[in-house]
């Protein structure tokens, strides 16, 4: 940009107050104007002389279709927007006179409180309703809720069915093998009495298992019970007390023994609660060495 | 200087009083403190005039509308710098009014390499639609403004008439001196020597005027 000098800069004052320069020529003299208080004087005061030119059109207060209304419209509401953004609301009351403030705030007040009288109304009603939803909504969750404890129950009496049949058959399938194993020994226990008790003593020694059942075994006298044992060339294994029940029994034990060390299996009777050591008559007896 | 004369100042602001409006100088400082109805009652004192203005150098109603807008929004937002001792109100709105209307009209002839020529050489002051014109809806507003109007009316008058074409063909017509010269077929340099005399002159007439509120 060519740099003007002052008389230069000041014959195209006019021109630039009019914006009648071409761009780069506008731009020297503003730029000198801006260093010179003289030209930028001349110049304000220039303006001020082309602006006075508006005033030769005709005013045109109507605009078309509306438009002044429409400019005004958005106007003031955008420059609400703005004042908002800006932080710069207007306080009201400032604008009006006391009388016209008190006028205002009582027909606020009265609207508020019509508007409050119509907001409790309205609450009023939304609170009936709502309480009426509420109590069946209630009736529904202590429905469901019934239903609910109903299915846990239904479903905990379906578990412990589930677990006993399980138990069943485990207990079965226990016993199936106790007796039919590959690897089980049989004992047949004898009795040489006239109605003579019969039992068998089935050894899973796999396992370790112990399963002897009986039939035709009477009652013991009150205060006894049978015990079972296992003889061995050292010992006599007390493997538990049973009672008959209708002269039948099947009693279960678990017992690691060595394979050669059973001699005999015997059932005595003893004081109820069992001996250390047989101390009673002997009810049924078999030799595991045959 | 531009600053209004004391006295001139005092005598609008009493019209305004009297009137029981606001002065320029209140709107402004009232839309300094972010009071959006300021904006709106300094929209309805020099809608008449922007419009008339912006109006007159555009064509297309859709475009005036634009411009008159965009200038009020522009003074919303540049209030804050205004000041009151630098110059006037109106020498401040009108030039915000017209250099956005300029800013419009280059675009578009720079879009369309829209001729001026369309203007047909009439008078460019006097060829308002006249079923747009009205007076300002204020009566005093209205009475100050026909005072205004005739009294530029007259020192235009008073031009030469090829003075005059120069200085309407720049301030109306958006032209530079270059293109003016070009249009009217005179040298460069002669049309800057009939626009600085027109504007002398002009500017001995309007004197009474500078600075004094409407």
């Amino acid at each position: 940009m060519r740099e003007l000098s002052h008389e230069e800069a000041f014959a195209a004052l006019d021109a630039a107050a009019l914006d009648a320069l071409d761009s780069a020529e506008r731009e020297a003299v503003l730029a000198h104007a801006d260093q010179c208080e003289r030209c930028r004087e001349e110049l304000a005061a220039l303006r001020a002389t082309t602006a006075q030119l508006a005033f030769a059109t005709p005013a045109v207060s109507g605009g078309v279709s509306g438009s002044r209304e429409r400019i005004r419209s958005r106007l003031t509401a955008r420059a609400a927007a703005d004042a908002k953004v800006r932080g710069l609301a207007v306080d009201r009351t400032t604008d009006l006179s006391t009388r016209e403030y008190r006028a205002i705030r009582t027909r606020i007040n009265v609207l508020a409180w019509r508007r409050a009288e119509w907001i409790a109304l309205a609450a009023s009603v939304l609170l009936i309703v709502g309480v009426g939803v509420m109590a069946s909504v209630l009736r529904d969750r202590e429905n469901l809720r019934d239903a609910l404890d109903g299915a846990a129950a239904s479903t905990q009496r379906s578990q412990r069915s589930t677990d006993s049949l399980r138990a069943l058959v485990m207990y079965k399938d226990s016993l199936i093998n106790g007796i039919t194993g590959r690897d089980v020994a049989m004992v047949h226990l004898t009795s040489s009495a006239a109605r003579a008790p019969d039992a068998m003593m089935f050894w899973d020694r796999s396992r370790n298992g112990w399963t002897l059942v009986a039939h035709d075994l009477p009652m013991p006298q009150p205060g006894r019970t049978y015990q079972l044992w296992l003889v061995t060339p050292t010992s006599k294994i007390n493997a538990g007390t049973f009672m008959p029940s209708n002269g039948e029994a099947m009693v279960r034990a678990t017992y690691a023994l060595a394979r050669d060390s059973l001699r005999a299996v015997a059932v005595t009777d003893e004081p109820a609660g069992g001996m250390p050591q047989p101390t009673g008559q002997m009810v049924v007896a078999g030799n595991a060495t045959k | 200087m531009t600053s209004e004369p004391a006295a001139s100042g005092v005598a609008a602001n009493a019209s305004a009083a009297l009137r029981g409006a606001d002065t320029d100088a209140q709107l402004i400082r009232r839309m300094q403190s972010g009071d959006e109805r300021a904006l709106g009652a300094f929209y309805d004192r020099w809608f008449p005039i922007v419009n008339g203005l912006v109006a007159r150098m555009l064509k297309s109603a859709d475009d005036v509308e634009d411009v008159v807008e965009e200038t009020f929004w522009q003074v919303w937002r540049q209030v804050g710098r205004f000041a009151e001792g630098r110059g006037s109100v109106q020498t401040w709105i009108l030039t915000i009014a017209r250099s956005r209307a300029l800013d419009r009209l280059r675009a578009m002839r720079r879009r369309r390499e829209e001729s001026i020529d369309d203007d047909g050489g009439e008078d460019l002051v006097s060829s308002a639609d006249p079923a747009l014109v009205r007076t300002p809806d204020d009566p005093s507003l209205a009475v100050e403004h026909r005072e205004r109007r005739q009294m530029i009316m007259v020192a235009l008058d008073e031009l030469p008439r090829e003075q005059r074409e120069a200085l309407e063909l720049g301030y109306f017509g958006g032209l530079s001196q270059s293109e003016i010269a070009e249009r009217t077929g005179q040298p460069l340099g002669t049309v800057k020597t009939r626009m600085r005399l027109a504007m002398q002159k002009l500017r001995d007439r309007l004197s009474p005027l500078r600075g004094r509120a409407l």
